[in-house]
């Protein structure tokens, strides 16, 4: 049990807007082993980045987390004080890298400030070795900026980040967020915003960086096909709970769940040249009117009564493969079959 | 089948309608919704405007006391039972003044603010999406030249010219403040254009006047608006200074700068006549600065809650 | 044989940047963007025509030319045989009827202060003559693409992304159109509502008999809409034909570079990917001969010199690289 680096339980958290309790996460649990990368899949509204958010503590001011523990490490992170996770957490353990690249950067600064300041930042915080001259700072980013791939890092440096492509941005990011040896990566959307042939580049760059520096990722991601291909076990999310989680290749390959199942074959790949699509019915419900059981029951071609009731745990289904419905037990092997 | 629920527009409505406008009466009372929810004073100052536009309109009819009866026994009074707010040197009400002045105020703040910020939009827009032309030179320079000159002074050789009345001190201060709502409105219209939307009508074939007036003048008002509110406090002082030089409206019609000038001079006999008109002005300032705010965020369709 | 909706014929849009004097004094002077750089291509009408391609290729800036949002420099664009680029008011007025574009952000194409109703009707009172019943018709519209009926009344930000790119399509489709340009008409969707709006589309063409020119960096929809493709790389088409027979037989290096990173949902169908090196060079200083010799792994010095121009494989697919001439 020594290789498991994040173990959130029962995680829930909550948004206060405009008087009404919105229940991002419902009783979320899982567990991220060394080396792994754990892919969180879902739609808009599913929770995925209020679950990145809430691990290191950066929910906006109307979320807070009601309950649960996340522990990475051997500590509580939930526990922990401002400054704890300051000093100790964010930024050295634990790195985070956005969607938005452009938004990441300030726009008056050169690369250059930014990324000295962050580098002196963390080389404040560590135990050995004496204060670094900026020069030594210098060449320290340099060195980053090239491992990450950026041409003529040297000349580059001393660029406004609008000089610099949104490919190039995202790598300054992963460059500042796994410099310091961190032991897990979130990522939430970090190749969303770009063009497929530059998302290549970056995931292949994740991935080298990771098991360069024996990192985890979280990578969060509503592209099926991208945590197809670069995570390890991946987890569906829907309106705040796990609907289903295992090995990547079993859950998108088999998977068993209604919702996943949906969600997979309503992709144009699953489907020859126009055929028609399939389409869940209804929406998601508002998180703060979840319906009760099964959140997913209004919109299930297959619900029963008890869907409306009884809400599903994670139930294993195959080894190492785990679906939250209740009708698995007597569906048994089959898996369901959307008209 | 999509189902949304929609919390406002609980009126069901006809298959037969007119236009697909939002009936006024939807519009008015969300945002009367929206300003009551506002945080801050927000809601102060509408109260409060909506208190002195009431004691614009009706006062003078309503309030019993007329504003030019003398009563020279009774003069430089003190606040009582008979004048709730004192007499000034001639024995004339205050409180039936300060009505008087209130919709001189309003008269004049509403008037020259509506003229200047009517023609100062269109204006704007028109050259702003005109830009680069040499219509839009034209206007720039027209409205650069305007500016430059410092508003009272402005003002003052406006009323010189034209002679002292309500009308020509509401030109005026039209005139002055005509540059900055056009720079303003240009200045917004210049990045709407770019729209999608904006692209969408010109992809439609829609000619340019109804594009300018029916996409790009409702979406740059948010900070007019704002504008405006500020510029009504403005005017007021302006109105007050203007008519407290003399060159304003003239006496012996109230209004509050006159009130000033002649509290002025009996400032060591009766503090009164002077602290009224002061105390309204002041009032006023707030109470549009809130109002305007206000205003802005409730006549704003993105702050509108989003019925998911 | 189908008809040529629209024929495209070496169409040249730039953009100029740094006219101004503080730009000829202090910075680097007139620059020139490359968007469209001699671009031609046929779309049939009735089929789906779909155009990928990544940032700066100039699939938008194409769209807008069409639609002359933006003039050209050079070049024809022809639609049922007439040259819409001469057009007088007439011409210009049948074909802005019959031609319609579906821009990429579900919201900002759509006036916020406008109400539903209103958006939809404003094509409706542009061109329709006589009093055709426009309640009626905007009740319709509605219904075609699954709005419920109280939408009329509500402004666009009111809405789901999904149902804000419904608004759009309706407007689109409200003088029933011949061709509509839908410019990455799934952006910004869930993957459930990308679904429902590709069987909304699909749907579409088929009751109204419509044209599409599909504009996506998707390439899965793509494949799956499209009956022709073509892919765009910094202004210039470097491969085209029936989508079928250039996804089975790739012969530019680009395309079979995009291709093959796309993401694969199902095991067996990950296979090795050419992961290019380097950035998309700017459309500003495009480089010389083949633009996509910055990252092409079999550039040689013909590439660096002459430009490829678009070589005839066979039943309508071309492709434009030296590697293939002769073959």
């Amino acid at each position: 049990m020594s290789d498991i680096l994040l173990d959130v339980r029962n995680l829930c958290v909550e948004y206060n807007l405009a008087g009404k309790r919105m229940h991002a996460l419902d009783d979320v649990t899982f567990q991220l082993k060394k080396g792994e990368v754990l892919g969180v899949a879902g739609e808009s509204g599913c929770g995925k980045s209020t679950l990145g958010l809430a691990i290191v503590r950066l929910l906006p001011s109307v979320g807070e987390i009601a309950d649960g523990s996340i522990r990475f490490m051997g500590r509580n992170l939930v526990k922990l004080s401002e400054q704890q996770m300051d000093k100790e957490i964010r930024g050295k353990q634990i790195a985070m890298i956005f969607q938005n690249p452009q938004s990441a950067l300030n726009p008056v600064f050169k690369i250059e400030t930014q990324m000295i300041d962050i580098l002196r930042f963390q080389s404040q915080h560590q135990k050995s070795g004496a204060k670094k001259t900026r020069e030594e700072l210098k060449q320290q980013a340099i060195d980053q900026l090239k491992e990450t791939g950026i041409a003529d890092p040297a000349e580059r440096i001393s660029n406004y980040p609008f000089e610099y492509s949104g490919g190039m941005k995202q790598r300054v990011m992963i460059s500042m967020a796994l410099s310091s040896k961190t032991s897990l990566l979130i990522a939430d959307e970090p190749t969303t915003a770009l063009d497929v042939t530059i998302e290549a580049q970056i995931n292949k760059l994740l991935m080298e960086l990771a098991e360069k520096y024996q990192s985890s990722i979280l990578y969060i991601s509503h592209d099926l096909g991208v945590l197809s291909e670069i995570t390890d076990r991946v987890m569906i999310m829907y309106a705040g709970r796990i609907f289903e989680t295992g090995q990547t290749h079993s859950v998108f390959d088999e998977p068993r769940h209604p919702y996943s199942t949906a969600l997979i074959e309503s992709l144009p790949s699953s489907r020859s040249k126009k055929r028609r699509l399939l389409t869940i019915p209804g929406q998601v419900p508002p998180l703060d009117q979840l319906p009760s059981g099964c959140t997913f029951h209004p919109r299930c071609p297959f619900a029963k009564d008890k869907c409306r009731q009884e809400n599903p745990s994670l139930i294993e289904v195959t080894p190492n493969h785990w679906s939250a419905c209740l009708l698995d037990e007597w569906r048994g092997r089959q898996r369901c079959k959307w008209i | 089948m999509i189902t949304t629920t929609f919390a406002n527009n609980g009126q069901a409505q006809q298959r037969t309608r007119v236009s697909f406008r939002r009936p006024l009466r939807v519009t008015l009372a969300e945002t009367t919704r929206a300003i009551l929810r506002n945080r801050g004073g927000c809601w102060i100052g509408t109260v409060l405007v909506a208190m002195m536009l009431v004691t614009a309109i009706l006062g003078p009819f309503v309030f019993p006391i007329d504003p030019n009866l003398q009563d020279i026994a009774n003069r430089f009074a003190g606040p009582s039972a008979s004048h709730l707010l004192g007499t000034d040197y001639l024995g004339r009400d205050l409180l039936a003044r300060l009505i008087c002045g209130c919709r001189i105020a309003m008269s004049v703040a509403f008037g020259s603010i509506s003229l200047s910020a009517i023609v100062g939009v269109i204006l704007g827009v028109i050259s702003g999406y005109l830009e680069g032309s040499k219509l839009d030179y034209a206007t720039i320079f027209v409205f650069d030249v305007v500016r430059s000159f410092p508003q009272v002074v402005l003002a003052l050789a406006v009323v010189a010219v034209l002679g002292c009345s309500m009308l020509n001190l509401i030109l005026a201060l039209a005139f002055t403040v005509f540059p900055f709502y056009g720079r303003i409105a240009r200045a917004q219209t210049l990045s709407v254009k770019e729209s999608d939307y904006v692209k969408a009508a010109e992809a439609m074939g829609l000619n340019r006047m109804k594009i300018i007036f029916r996409h790009i003048v409702p979406n740059i008002l948010a900070p007019v608006i704002v504008c405006l509110g500020m510029d009504l406090a403005t005017i007021i002082i302006y109105e007050a200074g203007l008519s407290f030089l003399g060159l304003g409206v003239r006496p012996p019609t109230a209004s509050w700068g006159i009130m000033l000038r002649n509290g002025y001079r009996y400032i060591e006999t009766s503090p009164w006549m002077i602290l009224w008109p002061a105390v309204a002005i002041s009032l006023s300032m707030i109470a549009f600065s809130l109002f305007s705010e206000g205003l802005r965020v409730a006549l704003d369709p993105k702050q509108r809650q989003r019925n998911v | 044989m189908q008809m040529d909706l629209i024929k495209i014929r070496d169409l040249k849009t730039y953009f100029f940047q740094g006219k101004g004097i503080v730009s000829k004094l202090f910075g680097q002077g007139l620059r020139t963007v490359h968007a469209v750089d001699g671009v031609s291509l046929t779309i049939k009408k009735g089929r789906t025509f779909g155009l990928v391609g990544e940032s700066g290729c100039g699939k938008s800036t194409l769209a807008r030319t069409i639609f002359r949002l933006v003039e050209p420099q050079e070049g024809e664009i022809y639609f049922e045989g007439k040259d819409i680029l001469k057009a007088g008011p007439r011409e210009m007025r049948n074909f802005r009827q019959n031609a319609q574009l579906i821009f990429q952000d579900p919201y900002s194409c759509l006036n916020p202060r406008m109400t539903t109703g209103q958006i939809i009707a404003e094509p409706l009172n542009l061109y329709k003559s006589s009093k055709v019943n426009v309640e009626r018709k905007v009740d319709e519209i509605l219904e075609a693409v699954s709005l419920p009926h109280d939408a009329v009344l509500k402004f666009p930000n009111e809405f789901s992304a999904g149902q804000a790119r419904r608004i759009g399509v309706a407007r689109a489709i409200a003088l029933n159109p011949d061709f509509i340009v839908a410019d990455e008409p799934t952006s910004g969707l869930d993957i459930s509502t990308v679904a429902t709006i590709l069987n909304l589309m699909q749907d579409l063409q088929e009751r109204l008999d419509l044209t599409y020119l599909w504009i996506s960096h998707n390439l899965d929809q793509v494949k799956y809409m499209s009956d022709d493709i073509a892919v765009m790389y910094l202004g210039k088409v470097v491969e085209m034909g029936k989508t079928s027979d250039v996804l089975n037989n790739l012969a530019h290096p680009y395309s079979q570079a995009l291709i093959s990173v796309i993401p694969q949902i199902r095991k067996k169908n990950q296979k090795n990917k050419i992961v290019l090196e380097g950035e998309i060079p700017s459309p500003i200083t495009p480089p010389s001969g083949c633009r996509f010799r910055t990252r092409c792994k079999y550039v040689s010095k013909k590439c660096k010199e002459e430009e490829p121009s678009l070589i005839d494989l066979g039943s309508g697919h071309y492709a434009s690289c030296h590697l293939l001439g002769g073959s």
